[in-house]
């Protein structure tokens, strides 16, 4: 009996250990080699193990949709709750929603639909009729339709040779305001005998009538061709020739002088130079030689360099010394002539405003406009086009009242009133719909606020202002406000939260799972530092016995979890 | 539930190596660019004085200070160049960039090391007597040598090299008879420290051999201190290229 009893015992132990799953261990290395072939091991990483029970669809994709969209859920539900709250104590206190065409005693009529859709057929058909009768006054009005257009490019042609003169004016009037200008350019002096460099200067006086806000210049010429500001158009030997002519200074991005802007002893700035003034400024910088030193490039084009003398006056402390007199040198210099003025920004004289509060003052040289100017001239007043065009502009009208006039035949404004009519009952009647609607998904955004599930349907049927507007506060939702720095982060979570079993690498990247029970898994990691960003290794494994899984270069997607996963979770 | 709930956007972004080595590459082009166009060794300091101030704002980045700290510099260093009207002003800003993209370095390797705070402070008294851009050059050099030798010590360098060069450049301190000479002086052990640094991090001994000797061989033929600060720039400049090419390198993914 009692031998029986520890048999019956035995084979109850035997067939639960039989039945029980079968567990196994899997261990393994996470590390990475780096471009230098040294290797990294990640230590302190969380690595997850997810159990899969079906496939990767229906046991890892869906349920990380439905933890993601009740995270956003959960953040997002009080402020949905407290709108949906608001907007139903707005009604309920109001008692009214108006539309006392579609409403009686609060309660809306049942064929609002079919109103709507009555005068959705009406503006349907209006836009039929009003197309008829446009195609047949087009039709009738086609002769002077065609005319119209002939008249108005005339218009166009007539106002841009106006427009032309008084640019041409303009014009002429700048060129003999630049005529007035004298400008002379010279080569500057140099401070010691040992200086290797002095100024190209500009000597201009202002004769105009107007300030002179900045001047732009030529390039200079070599071989009368002109040297080039931009290097791109440079060749090879006017680079060369550039580098031992300049020194230093502007000459890469073109020459100007100004704008200026002189600050007077209350600091208020003045611009431009004034009529009558009279200044140097500098250009850019050439070099001065002594001797040439020996290049295989300046002996072969020596012939084709304008080398000249070039004496030279001491300047700076001598000229203001009664001791040390200023000396002469000799020195030579390649000489390429001097930069021509080819534009002179005028400004017109100067104004000034006085601040009341401070009594500064303010001082401003507006840029003239010169075709303005040519629309004073003579020629521009004179000249037969303005009757032309006056001529033209009446044709234009009497065209454009006999189609007015055709229009009318037809009737088509009346056709028009009528459609913006409907247009306009047909606002209101869908207004009428869109507030049913929005009374109804109150009640039940209210009714369902605890379920995400309903309340998402009842948000995806939605089509009233107030549904796309819960719509917009779910979608606004962002990751950060999950409280999450990245995805891999809610993944974590999400692995917490599925109970997915979870390992930490050690100091040298080993990890290991104990008696884990069979059967298919996801092996989830990721890596992240500042040269390779976030990375990640996502193994679907089956386990059926103790198996070693390295995770290294081979299985690493260069990649955040999250583009790898994006379709299936978009999708 | 509704499919406009899964969008899901990954915010973060962050410098990777391919960003690292393409800004790179753009100081090292308009390094190259620039190149063309000096004539002179004032000019020549300022472009190497300009690029690796930009090498040290990258290497700061790498070497993870805050990118807030890395753009301040950096726009003050721009705000600075527009001011400046020659090129030893145009010096002082890059040195002075430099000097503090180094400083935070520094501070992320051995943040409590009082030699940090001993240089800033000492960097900021001699601002005050500082009277033209080259001697404000001379000791930004000099600051950003005393930050650059915390990082080369914080990084394993071999503290017999790196006492061998400071004791040099104390010395040498004697005989600096004007700030240019004292330039020539600092940027001359910023740029043995530099080699020091670039063999500790494991770049190509062979490489630096290469441009070490290149500058040892240049050398010969400079008869000006002003000569002397351009070519250590240069050679400080190539060093810092290929630190940080290796730096990357040995941190990017196979």
């Amino acid at each position: 009996m009692y031998n029986k009893k520890i048999f019956n015992l035995l084979l109850t132990l035997i067939f639960i250990i039989g039945c029980a799953p079968k567990q196994s261990a899997i261990n393994g290395d996470v590390f990475l080699t780096m471009g230098n072939g040294s290797i990294k091991p990640v230590a302190g990483a969380e690595i997850y193990l997810f159990p899969l029970e079906a496939d990767l669809d229906s046991s890892f994709v869906d349920p990380l949709k439905l933890f993601i969209n009740n995270a956003k859920f959960n953040v997002s539900k009080s402020i949905v709750q407290e709108l949906c709250s608001e907007a139903d104590n707005e009604f309920s206190d109001s008692g009214d929603f108006g539309y006392p065409d579609y409403a009686t005693d609060g309660v809306f009529n049942n064929n609002i639909e079919l109103e709507c859709s009555n005068f959705s057929n009406e503006i349907i058909s209006l836009e039929k009729l009003i197309a008829s009768l446009q195609s047949q006054a087009d039709d009738k009005s086609k002769p002077y339709s065609e005319s119209l257009i002939l008249k108005k490019k005339e218009e166009v042609a007539l106002k841009s040779k106006l427009y032309s003169i008084a640019v041409n004016e303009g014009n002429k009037l700048k060129n003999e305001q630049m005529q007035k200008v004298s400008y002379n350019a010279k080569y500057g002096g140099i401070t010691s005998e040992y200086s290797s460099y002095t100024d190209v200067l500009a000597e201009v006086i202002n004769n105009s009538d107007y300030v002179i806000l900045s001047i732009d210049f030529s390039p200079v010429k070599w071989r009368e061709k002109d040297l080039s500001f931009n290097k791109n158009d440079r060749s090879a030997d006017e680079e060369k020739l550039l580098n031992l002519y300049r020194f230093t200074g502007y000459y890469y991005s073109g020459i100007n002088i100004g704008p200026w802007s002189l600050s007077n002893s209350y600091g208020e700035s003045i611009p431009g130079k004034e009529i009558g003034a009279t200044f140097i400024s500098d250009l850019y910088t050439i070099k001065l030689y002594d001797s040439w030193e020996k290049d295989r490039w300046f002996d072969e084009m020596r012939d084709e360099i304008p080398i000249k003398d070039y004496r030279v006056k001491e300047t700076g402390y001598c000229e203001s010394s009664r001791y040390s007199e200023c000396k002469t040198y000799f020195k030579q210099i390649i000489h390429l002539g001097f930069p021509d003025i080819v534009n002179i920004n005028f400004g017109m004289p100067i104004e000034k405003s006085v601040n009341e509060d401070t009594k500064s003052i303010s001082y401003i040289s507006e840029p003239v406009n010169w075709t303005a100017l040519g629309k004073l001239s003579k020629v521009y007043k004179d000249t037969s086009l303005h009757q032309d065009i006056k001529i033209l502009q009446s044709e234009i009208k009497n065209i454009e009242t006999n189609i007015d006039d055709i229009k009318e035949e037809f009737n088509i404004s009346n056709s028009i009133a009528d459609k913006a009519k409907n247009e306009m009952m047909l606002d209101s009647c869908n207004e009428a719909i869109n507030m049913r609607d929005t009374i109804t998904e109150i009640q039940s955004c209210l009714a369902n606020i605890n379920s995400p599930e309903n309340l998402i349907t009842v948000i995806n049927n939605s089509k009233t202002d107030f549904g796309y507007e819960i719509k917009d506060i779910f979608n606004s939702v962002t990751d950060n406000d999950l409280g999450y720095d990245n995805f891999e982060q809610l993944l974590n979570s999400y692995g917490q939260s599925r109970n997915a079993i979870k390992a930490v690498t050690s100091i040298q990247g080993a990890y290991e799972f104990l008696e884990v029970p069979n059967g298919n898994y996801v092996l989830f990691t990721y890596y992240e530092d500042r040269f390779n960003g976030v990375g990640h290794w996502f193994e679907e494994i089956t386990i059926a016995e103790n198996k070693k899984i390295d995770l290294n270069n081979l299985n690493y997607k260069k990649e955040g979890i999250y583009s790898y996963l994006r379709d299936k979770i978009e999708e | 539930m509704s499919k406009f709930f899964y969008s899901f956007l990954l915010l973060i972004s962050i410098n990777t190596s391919a960003d690292f080595l393409k800004q790179l590459e753009t100081v090292k082009t308009n390094l190259s660019n620039m190149e063309i166009y000096v004539s002179s060794a004032a000019q020549q300091m300022q472009i190497y004085t300009d690029a690796n101030a930009d090498y040290a704002g990258l290497l700061a980045d790498l070497n993870g200070a805050n990118p807030q700290d890395i753009q301040r510099i950096s726009s003050s260093k721009s705000t600075g160049s527009i001011y400046a009207s020659s090129a030893p002003q145009e010096q002082a800003n890059n040195t002075e960039a430099f000097a503090d993209y180094l400083e935070l370095i520094a501070k992320e390797l051995d943040p409590n090391n009082d030699a940090i705070s001993d240089a800033s402070s000492n960097l900021s008294s001699s601002e005050i007597y500082a009277s033209s851009a080259l001697q404000q050059s001379a000791i930004r050099t000099l600051a950003g040598y005393r930050f650059l030798k915390v990082i080369v010590e914080a990084s394993g360098g071999d503290q017999e090299v790196i006492n061998s060069i400071e004791s040099t450049r104390s010395s040498t301190e004697i005989y600096s008879t004007s700030a240019y000479h004292q330039n020539a002086n600092y940027s001359e052990s910023t740029t043995k420290l530099l080699e020091e640094y670039a063999k500790v991090i494991g770049v190509d001994n062979e490489k630096v051999s290469s441009i070490m000797s290149n500058m040892t061989s240049r050398e010969i033929f400079i008869d000006s201190a002003l000569q002397q600060v351009a070519l250590y720039e240069d050679t400080s400049s190539q060093l810092l290229y290929i630190i940080i090419q290796t730096l990357v390198n040995a941190n990017t993914i196979q």
